[in-house]
This record gives C-alpha cells, sequence and structure tokens, in this order.
C-alpha cells in the first residue's frame, strides 16, 4: 500500500489538486466514538492518534490553564493501569507516546511498531472509560509541580517568554478565553482540585467528544475489532457545545511596552484576522511568506538583508477555532529605536495594499506551502494529526486535496484585498519588550 | 539487496493473565503478536573518479528526494585554535553567493522550486541538505553543486553574516541554557582541546573572506564526502546527473592535519561552578566529564545504560526529578559520541528553590547505577525500548539520511543498522554494570549550575556533595 494514492497529481497541473488524498476508513461506535483509519505499510510501525475536542479555549476564568494540566493528569494511570505503568509497558513494546494541549482541542498519541497496536488502543481505552477510578490528590499534586516547572521553562525563564500571554490578555476581551494562555497562570494552577478534574473528564473526555485515528501499518479490519472490543462499554456523555463567544473588534490601536532580561529590543505587531479554515486563511498565510519567508521576502529583504538593522523577522497567521491573529516579530539590533522598525512594518504593509505583488512572489510561497504538504506525510503519526485536524475544523478528514487546492488558488489581487481588509490602517496591538532601563527604545504611539 | 532482519526474539512483551479474554473490556494489558520484522536499508553505492561516494536508498512512497553531502574534516573539531567558529561560518556561508548566483537568486531559485536548503558544521564535518520534490530535483541539484564547488563568498555577505553572528553571542547571555552549554564545555574540556572552546565576539570578528575561502579549498575535498540520496530515487537514472553536478570537483589546497591524538583532559575531583543568572527563575544544571568516541566496542552497552539512567521517559533521572519529586519539567543523560571522546552530560532545568536537593538526587542516582545491580526488568524494557523502537528511525527520508550520514561520518559501514536489533539484545547485565562503572564518573565530575546566586548558593555548599566555585558569566559567553 503506498502512503498516498494518486501523488502524481503533485506533479501536474493545479486543477489536479483534488486528486491528493490520504486513503481512509472511517466508523463510529455506539457510544458516539468516531474512529478513522488509514493503512500504510511502508515502515512497520503504528501511530494512534486521540483527539478530545476540549483546550483551553473551554476554560472558564479563576481555571486558567486546567485543559493542560488535566493532559498531564491522564498519563499517571487509570482504573487498570497503576501509575506509571503507561509509560512503562510502551516502552517495554519499543513505542513512544505523548499529548499536547492548545486552545482548541487535546491531542494523545503512541508511535509503536505494529504489533503493538492492541497495547496502544487498550490504554487510550483505559483512560478513556477509566481516569477517575484511580485519581488521586497526590497525582494531581505531582503533575502541578510539573506543569509550573513546565512554565518556568518555556515563559518564565525565557527572554521574550511573556510574549504570547501578554499578547492573548491585550487582543481579547476579558472573560474570553483566547485571553489567558494555554500553560494558565500560577494561580490557577494552585486553585486546580480533585473536584475540577472529575467534573472536567465527565464533561469533555466522554467518547462521543473524541476522534481515535490509527494510520500505519495495520489493518483496518482488525484495527475495528479491536477499538469495538475496548470502547464501546465506556459511555457516552452530553453533548459539547463549542464555545461560541463574540469577539468584538479592536476598539483601538493599543501600544504596550515590557522591559525583560534580554539583549535586543524586540517589536510586535498583531492584528485580528481570519479563523482556522476561514475563507481569507489560505492568503494571509501566503501574506505572511511574502512579508518575511524567504531572503527576499519585502521585510526580511529590506530590515535584516540591507539595513541590516533587525537581527530576525517573522510573520505568521495563528488561525484557530474562535479567531486568527496575524503577527510580525522583528527583533532589533542592539539599541535600535523600536519606532524605525514599526515604520517599516507598516510601509511593507501599506504597499501590499496599494497594489498587488508580482505572481512570482505568490508562486514562490506556495511552491514551500506544497513541499509541506508532503513532507508532513512522512510520518504515520503526522499523517493521523492531519486527518484528525480536517475532520475537528472542517468536518471531512478527506479535507487534503481541497487543502493544497485553496493554496493553489491564492491569487495576487487576493493578497491585496487581505492585506487591505485585515491589516493595513486597521486596529492593532504593539509590544516592545526592550531591555533594563531602556524604555526609551520602545514603540510609541504618534511617532 | 536487501535484508529482511527478524525480530521475532523479542516480540510477545506482555503476557496477558488467563480469562482475560473472556471479558469484554480486558483488565490486563493485551497479549502481543512477534514484533514485526524490519529492513534496514542496504545503500546502492557508487564511487566517483574523483573519490565522492553516492549512496543511493530508495524509499519510493512519497514523490521526494532527501540529499545530504557530507563533508568530513570540515566540521567544528577542524577549526583553527584561534578561530572557532570557521567551519560552521564557512558551511552558513555557501549559499550566500555561488558561481556567480546572488544569495538571494539562490534563494528566490530554491523557493520556486519549493526546495529547502540547509548548510552546517557538526563536529567531524560539514553538512548541506536538500529537501526537494522529485520533479524538482535535476534543477535543484545543479544550484546544490554550485553552492558546494563554487560558492563567491562575496565580501559583503561575509560582512552581513559576520555582523549576524556578534549580535547572536552577544544575547547569549540572555540564554541561561547558553550559558549552562558554553561553561559545561569550557570546564570540561579547557580551551587546548577542541571540544572545550565555544565561540566569542572577539574571534569571531576575526572571520574574513580570505579565512573562509582558504578553509573551504583545503577542508571540502570529493575524497573526503559522501552525497546520500534517500527517497524516490533511482541509481541508474540519477547517476549521470550526479557525475555532471560534481565530476568536475577537485581538491585544490592542501588537507588540513586531522585533529587526532588531542589528549583527554583528567578531572581529578569533582567541582561545582555556580553562575548568576539573577533572578532565574530555575537552575540549569550539567553534570558530567569526557565520555567515549563513537568507536567504542561498548556502543551498545552504553546505549542501554543510558536508556536507563537518563535517555527515555521512565529513565532514572526523569522519574526521579520530574515525577517523584516534580522539580523539573524533564532530566536526562547523554553521551556525545565523537571521533574523540564527547563528553557524557546529565542535565535539567530544575526550579530554583530546589536546586541544592536536585544536585543531591542527581548524584544519587549517578552512584546508584554504578553499585547496585540493574533489576532484570528494568533492564528488559531498555533492551526492548531501543530494539523494537528502531523501525521508527527509518520511517523516513531525512531520518534515514540522518542515521547515514552519522555512520558515513564516522567510518561506519551501513551493515551497522542490520545488526543493530541483536547487538543491542545481546546486551548482557555485566556489560551495562562495567560501562556504567567506566564511563560514569560522578567522582570526577565538573558541575555547571546557572541560576540565581542570592537563592542558591548557600544550600549548594550546605549539601557538600563537593566544593563550590563561583565563575562570571563573562568568561562563558564573551
Amino acid at each position: 500500500m503506498k502512503r498516498l494514492v494518486a501523488l502524481l497529481a503533485l506533479a501536474a497541473a493545479p486543477a489536479a489538486a483534488q486528486d491528493l488524498s490520504i486513503p481512509h476508513t472511517t466508523f463510529t461506535l455506539p457510544n458516539g466514538l468516531r474512529v478513522i483509519v488509514a493503512e500504510d505499510h511502508s515502515t512497520p510501525v503504528a501511530a494512534v492518534n486521540v483527539w478530545y475536542h476540549v483546550g483551553s479555549g473551554y476554560e472558564k476564568p479563576g481555571r486558567t490553564g486546567f485543559a493542560h494540566l488535566f493532559e498531564h493528569v491522564m498519563f499517571e494511570g487509570s482504573q487498570n493501569v497503576p501509575e506509571g505503568q503507561f509509560d512503562q509497558l510502551l516502552e517495554a513494546a519499543g513505542g513512544s507516546n505523548n499529548g499536547s494541549t492548545n486552545t482548541d482541542r487535546t491531542n494523545y498519541y503512541e508511535v509503536i511498531p505494529s504489533n503493538a497496536l492492541p497495547l496502544a488502543l487498550w490504554l487510550e481505552a483505559d483512560r478513556m472509560g477509566g481516569l477517575l477510578g484511580a485519581m488521586s490528590q497526590q497525582k494531581l499534586d505531582g503533575q502541578r509541580d510539573v506543569v509550573k516547572n513546565e512554565r518556568r521553562q518555556r515563559v518564565d525563564n525565557q527572554p521574550y517568554g511573556t510574549l504570547g500571554e501578554v499578547a492573548s490578555a491585550a487582543l481579547y476581551p476579558e472573560g474570553h478565553p483566547y485571553s489567558w494562555s494555554t500553560i494558565g497562570s500560577m494561580e490557577d494552577l494552585s486553585s486546580a482540585s480533585l473536584e475540577d478534574v472529575s467534573g472536567f473528564f465527565r464533561q469533555y473526555y466522554a467518547p462521543n467528544n473524541a476522534v481515535l485515528t490509527v494510520a500505519g501499518d495495520v489493518n483496518a479490519a482488525e484495527v475495528r475489532r479491536l477499538v469495538e472490543q475496548y470502547f464501546t462499554w465506556i459511555p457516552r456523555a452530553a453533548a459539547v457545545e463549542r464555545p461560541q463567544i463574540p469577539i468584538p473588534p479592536l476598539a483601538a490601536t493599543r501600544y504596550i511596552t515590557r522591559e525583560d532580561r534580554v539583549t535586543l529590543p524586540q517589536l510586535a505587531v498583531v492584528w485580528r484576522a481570519d479563523k482556522r479554515f476561514g475563507a481569507d486563511e489560505a492568503p494571509l498565510d501566503v501574506l505572511s511568506a511574502i512579508l518575511t519567508g524567504g531572503k527576499s521576502s519585502r521585510l526580511f529583504k529590506r530590515l535584516v538583508y540591507e539595513q541590516q538593522i533587525a537581527q530576525m523577522v517573522n510573520a505568521s497567521n495563528d488561525a484557530r477555532l474562535l479567531a486568527g491573529d496575524f503577527w510580525v516579530v522583528v527583533r532589533g539590533k542592539p539599541d535600535t529605536d523600536l519606532d524605525v522598525l514599526e515604520t517599516a512594518v507598516y510601509e511593507e504593509i501599506q504597499k501590499l495594499a496599494a497594489a498587488p505583488p508580482s505572481a512570482d512572489e505568490v508562486r514562490r510561497a506556495v511552491n514551500g506551502i506544497e513541499t509541506g504538504f508532503v513532507a508532513r506525510l512522512e510520518t504515520v503519526e503526522n499523517k493521523a494529526e492531519q486527518l484528525n485536524d480536517y475532520l475537528y475544523y472542517t468536518g471531512d478528514a478527506g479535507y487534503v486535496g481541497r487543502d493544497i487546492a485553496r493554496y493553489r488558488a491564492v491569487t495576487p489581487a487576493e493578497v491585496q484585498r487581505v492585506a487591505r481588509q485585515y491589516l493595513a490602517g486597521r486596529n492593532h496591538l504593539v509590544m516592545s519588550y526592550v531591555p533594563q532601563g531602556k524604555t526609551a527604545l520602545a514603540a510609541e504611539e504618534n511617532q | 539487496m536487501r535484508r529482511t532482519l527478524p525480530i521475532v526474539a523479542v516480540g510477545a512483551a506482555l503476557i496477558a493473565a488467563p480469562g482475560a479474554a473472556q471479558n469484554p473490556f480486558p483488565t490486563t494489558p493485551p497479549t502481543l503478536g512477534a514484533a514485526p520484522s524490519v529492513t534496514p536499508p542496504t545503500p546502492v553505492v557508487r564511487t566517483m573518479a574523483n573519490g565522492l561516494k553516492v549512496m543511493y536508498v530508495r524509499m519510493p512512497e512519497l514523490p521526494v528526494v532527501s540529499a545530504s553531502l557530507v563533508i568530513r574534516g570540515a566540521g567544528t573539531t577542524d577549526d583553527p585554535a584561534e578561530l572557532p567558529g570557521l567551519s560552521s561560518f564557512t558551511a552558513s556561508m555557501l549559499d550566500e553567493g555561488a558561481a556567480g548566483r546572488t544569495s538571494l537568486q539562490i534563494a528566490d531559485q530554491l523557493e520556486m522550486l519549493g526546495a529547502s536548503l540547509g548548510t552546517g558544521a557538526a563536529w567531524d564535518a560539514a553538512q548541506v541538505n536538500l529537501y526537494v520534490l522529485r520533479k524538482n530535483f535535476p534543477e535543484a541539484l545543479r544550484i546544490f553543486s554550485d553552492v558546494v564547488l563554487r560558492p563567491d563568498f562575496p565580501a559583503n555577505e561575509v560582512q552581513r553574516l559576520r555582523d549576524e553572528r556578534v549580535t547572536n553571542l552577544m544575547r547569549g547571555r540572555d540564554e541561561p541554557g547558553v550559558i549552562a552549554g558554553n561553561a559545561f564545555q569550557a570546564l570540561v574540556f579547557g580551551a587546548r582541546h577542541p571540544y572545550g572552546r565555544f565561540a566569542t565576539v572577539e574571534a569571531t570578528r576575526g572571520l574574513d573572506r580570505a579565512r573562509v575561502e582558504a578553509f573551504h579549498r583545503a577542508a571540502y575535498r570529493p575524497s573526503n564526502s559522501t552525497l546520500l540520496l534517500v527517497g524516490d530515487v533511482d541509481p541508474a537514472a540519477m547517476q549521470p546527473q550526479i557525475e555532471q553536478a560534481f565530476g568536475s570537483w577537485r581538491a585544490t589546497g592542501t588537507a588540513p592535519a586531522a585533529n587526532v591524538g588531542i589528549a583527554e583532559p583528567r578531572i581529578e575531583k569533582t567541582t561545582i561552578f555556580l553562575v548568576d543568572k539573577p533572578g532565574a527563575a530555575q537552575s540549569e544544571i550539567r553534570i558530567g566529564h569526557p565520555g567515549v568516541a563513537r568507536n567504542t566496542p561498548d556502543y551498545y552497552a552504553l546505549q542501554v545504560l543510558n536508556t536507563i539512567l537518563g535517555g527515555s521517559f521512565t529513565s532514572r533521572l526523569n522519574q526521579n526529578l520530574r515525577e517523584t519529586h516534580g522539580w523539573s519539567y524533564g532530566a536526562g543523560s547523554g553521551f556525545s559520541m565523537r571521533a574523540a571522546a564527547g563528553p557524557f552530560t546529565a542535565r535539567s532545568a530544575v526550579v530554583t528553590a530546589k536546586t541544592d536537593s536536585a544536585v543531591v538526587e542527581f548524584f544519587n542516582e549517578l552512584n546508584r547505577i554504578r553499585t547496585e545491580p540493574i533489576p532484570a526488568a528494568e533492564l528488559d524494557k531498555a533492551k526492548r525500548y531501543l530494539a523494537l523502537g528502531f523501525p521508527q528511525g527509518l520511517e523516513t527520508t531525512q531520518a534515514v539520511s540522518g542515521q547515514l550520514s552519522e555512520l558515513v561520518t564516522y567510518g561506519i559501514e551501513p551493515a551497522f543498522l542490520q545488526s543493530y536489533v541483536q547487538r543491542v539484545m545481546a546486551v548482557t547485565p555485566e556489560d551495562v554494570r562495567r560501562v556504567a562503572n567506566q564511563y560514569v564518573r560522578p567522582g570526577q565530575s565538573v558541575v555547571v549550575v546557572v541560576g540565581d546566586r542570592s537563592v542558591i548558593e548557600a544550600g549548594l555548599r550546605a549539601i557538600n556533595v563537593a566544593p563550590v566555585e563561583v565563575r562570571d558569566v563573562g568568561e562563558f559567553v564573551k
């Protein structure tokens, strides 16, 4: 079995893009668990990838970081798996595993030699059905400490490490779950209780709020037999509503300055943009590549390559379930006035709003994105993740052909339109991170 | 011809309790069938008239080519003592202008092909890596060979990249991990050993076009190089293209003297070196000493040992510092095996308030693995983890290319991959005990702690693990 049917579509004209596919089958258990199976026998390896449709975007104020803390607790054993055995059993079978949480979803995966498929499925079933039977205060406290250290490592002890949470709080209204970071605050992590764990589990960790994907060197009929045996007994719960919280447009452009233990000043400019798989996600992705995607991208060329007043520049389109943000981050050379970098960012965006980019600029961006589509399919775990991703956001696990097609269809005129519609002259957030005692370098209003 | 490797012997890891199969949901883990056969790649090898070796590994599932040129003798170990960073700077200059194409033209042309090109220097080789769709490989190959064979090293680009590096070095002091890494290698190996040197602002300012050009001329030699082509490749169809692209490559300068026979530094007694990072939320800890060279006959026993000690999630260091005590997000260890003995390093970032306790636990684990017999189940788990997890390292074109480039760098035959599983499974408890005592030496170690001195110094002195010396950050980031 090939990893992809109709791979030649990649070498053919754009019209053939719809042919690109990740062959898979699906079925649903009576308790609502949806299952996707993609056979791929090129390496004797399989991936089991479970998405629970909950992330920090479902959290409530006062319990920030809870979805991620809960993810940690899921590895600490369940009804038939004593503490520590989850990892012990998988390692002894040659498997690796991990999980991750973002605003929109939480995933768990195992990558295993294909004979260990029953073990990975059994472990996932035991914690989906029987986590609470093995929960304890001591397990919660232990993982609370680990997560606090994760926060120290990723945020508190990192130069510019608080940028994400400062931006979230400024971009989203108070109380909106995108207004806090996925890792949460130390205070809220301290407040999380055992009752929170059981309530969260009952509400969100039910089979009807999960999708199980198996990809790799497996037999689809055998996967179905095992899944039916291991997961059917788990009761369904009330359906989970996806959060629908109105997000008003930014009322004004806002400037924030932070002093940090850093050598280089850094500017971040953020606009509201489009949602994940929104109609304008693809042209905004292309726009970000045109700004900073390569050496002759507009902002890189101007600030890093020619003027050499910036050490690095990166634009990114962060599109999520409820909303998207368009970021431009520029790290200046020592003592660079961030007003100068800010002006350059606006000028380059203004140019794109005034005149479309060249066809070649769009083509280069799209070609890189296309190679990325193929590269992602090299591992069975990435393939499983991709199928789960498409199902969650588009309702169609087989979306890959349409996904690549929407990038191929991006025109220079569309890039110009999204530059106008979302960026040029629109309210936004300007954040300056400056070395301690050097607030004079910060970008200021009305400069 | 490929050889299929049976690893049946290590299958059937888990035995279900009798009667479990009758239950709709078993309360014990399922019995597993035999582990699948794995077929490690056997490259097709061609040697060209100029000495360049070409290795093909066919993985036709996806229409991509992962190409890596490994240039031995052009790595960090080959830097002149007074100019650390020259090899890495030379590698990074390769695509900044070549055969008359400017830096921007090279970048634009590669982007138009959807290709990515990376250049860099590892310890014992420079490497140029290309990832591209098969249909665009011939065109990308021309740029690839220009970049390696005919770099122009334009003076303005030398200056731009040099300034970028200087700025990066200056901001190194923002990063506790960078400070800890530099301090550890400097204190373990010393400035007279290539493994103890690190790039500095002063040395970087000394990089110029002449030095780069001379290093390229001397160290980039076809007879020292191997081109790995992995993916949707066909030796018969592609070798003429490779001949055309690389056939004209000739060594012109004098090969640099190989950096062999460097005396391994001896550490007589353990010292804790404390580097102040005021206000740090965590302390970065590094503990270790010179380890072992890649060509060691103890390779497999050391892999098993390190898996138990700090090379897996269930390893002792991670379990102790993360799961049992909750002082860290993760802890681990590793042997960096190079042409000569690279460092053995145990490491973590721990919450500031528990820095001294964490150091004590590190030493408990480093001593325990030497003195106490390793339980059979723990040893068995580590061997299975390595052996049964082996196919995961052969899944992607870049993973296969990465495995082969390491073998090529150290002159190890690709047949290594064929025997890996058996060699790991053959490791005995006595082997692990012996290598633990030989290669883990807590009594002759360097301990580097980068953290908030005002909070952690008294505790580090009070635990009496070793004398504490305070060092200035400016010694290691400069």
